[in-house]
């Protein structure tokens, strides 16, 4: 059991009652990326409503005698019986009082609630009980935060699925193949698919490309004039 | 389903590096590509070892790794990048 006077303590403790997948800082190093973070991210399964939520997650958490739960922006201390109204509103709120601060979401940036389940399925099982998102659901909490700080792990992030990728796409069938660019493209893995062995994937790769190209990315228009 | 791109005006600061350093290169008489391969000789190798063996297998893992780095920038009089 985790001690919940610490912040990693209080994530096992809640990913022993709930999926809990880490986010942020936690999930980037997880992926390889040699950082410091000063707080703790998660996203604690969202269950059938904010009143479910913060009287299960909650319970939790208000258990702690050393969590201060606060409001994220205002960093504004609540009672447990405001949870709900702050989560809903909010989406997230952040615990002080731990070794470091924890936020935990009920809805992250740029995922949705309903996508919770395909996340959490796509996700890497660590020992603890929790799970760090695959690198292109990690991108996708991190598209148009519109913050410099990210720019380094979305580079880390990118290279990584891109490498992933380049060495999956040629052997993947037509359908599968199409599903992973639906899903994540580069101007390099456009180009890739062009060369794919199905005349499907090869058509798709290339509209991708002139899309890319048509919204200016400048790789993909240098790669429309080889071909 | 979202389909994730790269930023275009990321991809377009990436572009003009990359031609930056192309001509950079050139005016050096450099080739393109990695010097040392180029002129036939053996690249030194990727030297780096990961902070634990077998990679992060817990929360915990992570936020180690993460005070080390911190300690380590502290020790450097580094200011950290980034805070979140």
């Amino acid at each position: 059991m985790g001690n919940p006077s610490t912040a990693d303590g209080l994530i096992r403790l809640l990913a022993a009652r709930f999926r809990v997948i880490t986010l942020g800082g936690v999930a980037v190093i997880s992926h390889g990326l040699g950082r410091n973070t000063h707080d703790a991210d998660v996203w604690v399964e969202p269950l059938e409503s904010p009143v479910d939520w913060a009287a299960e997650v909650g319970g939790v958490v208000f258990a702690s005698r050393s969590a201060r739960p606060v409001r994220i922006g205002t960093c504004a201390p609540f009672p447990a019986e405001d949870l709900a109204n702050v989560i809903g509103d909010d989406k997230v709120f952040r615990v002080m009082g731990l070794d470091r601060p924890l936020d935990i979401f009920r809805e992250p940036n740029e995922l949705e609630i309903a996508e919770f389940d395909e996340v959490w399925e796509r996700a890497v099982a660590l020992d603890d009980g929790t799970r760090v998102p695959d690198a292109i659901d990690l991108l996708v909490t991190k598209q148009a935060t519109d913050r410099d700080k990210d720019m380094q792990d979305i580079a880390f992030l990118e290279a990584k699925a891109e490498r992933e990728y380049l060495a999956r796409l040629p052997s993947a069938g037509a359908e599968e193949a199409a599903f992973m660019l639906g899903r994540f493209l580069t101007p390099k893995v456009a180009e890739l698919g062009l060369r794919h062995p199905e005349e499907s994937v090869r058509k798709l790769s290339l509209g991708y490309l002139k899309e890319l190209a048509a919204e200016g990315d400048p790789f993909a228009r240098e790669i429309l004039d080889r071909v | 389903m979202k389909q994730y791109r790269p930023d275009v005006e990321r991809q377009k600061w990436l572009y003009s590096m990359m031609k930056s350093r192309a001509v950079m290169r050139r005016r050096q008489g450099k080739p393109e590509g990695n010097t040392r391969v180029a002129q036939g000789k053996k690249q030194i190798p990727d030297n780096s070892e990961p902070w634990l063996p077998g990679g992060v297998r817990s929360v915990a893992d992570a936020l180690w790794i993460s005070d080390r780095i911190k300690e380590d920038m502290e020790r450097w009089g580094i200011r950290p990048p980034q805070t979140d």
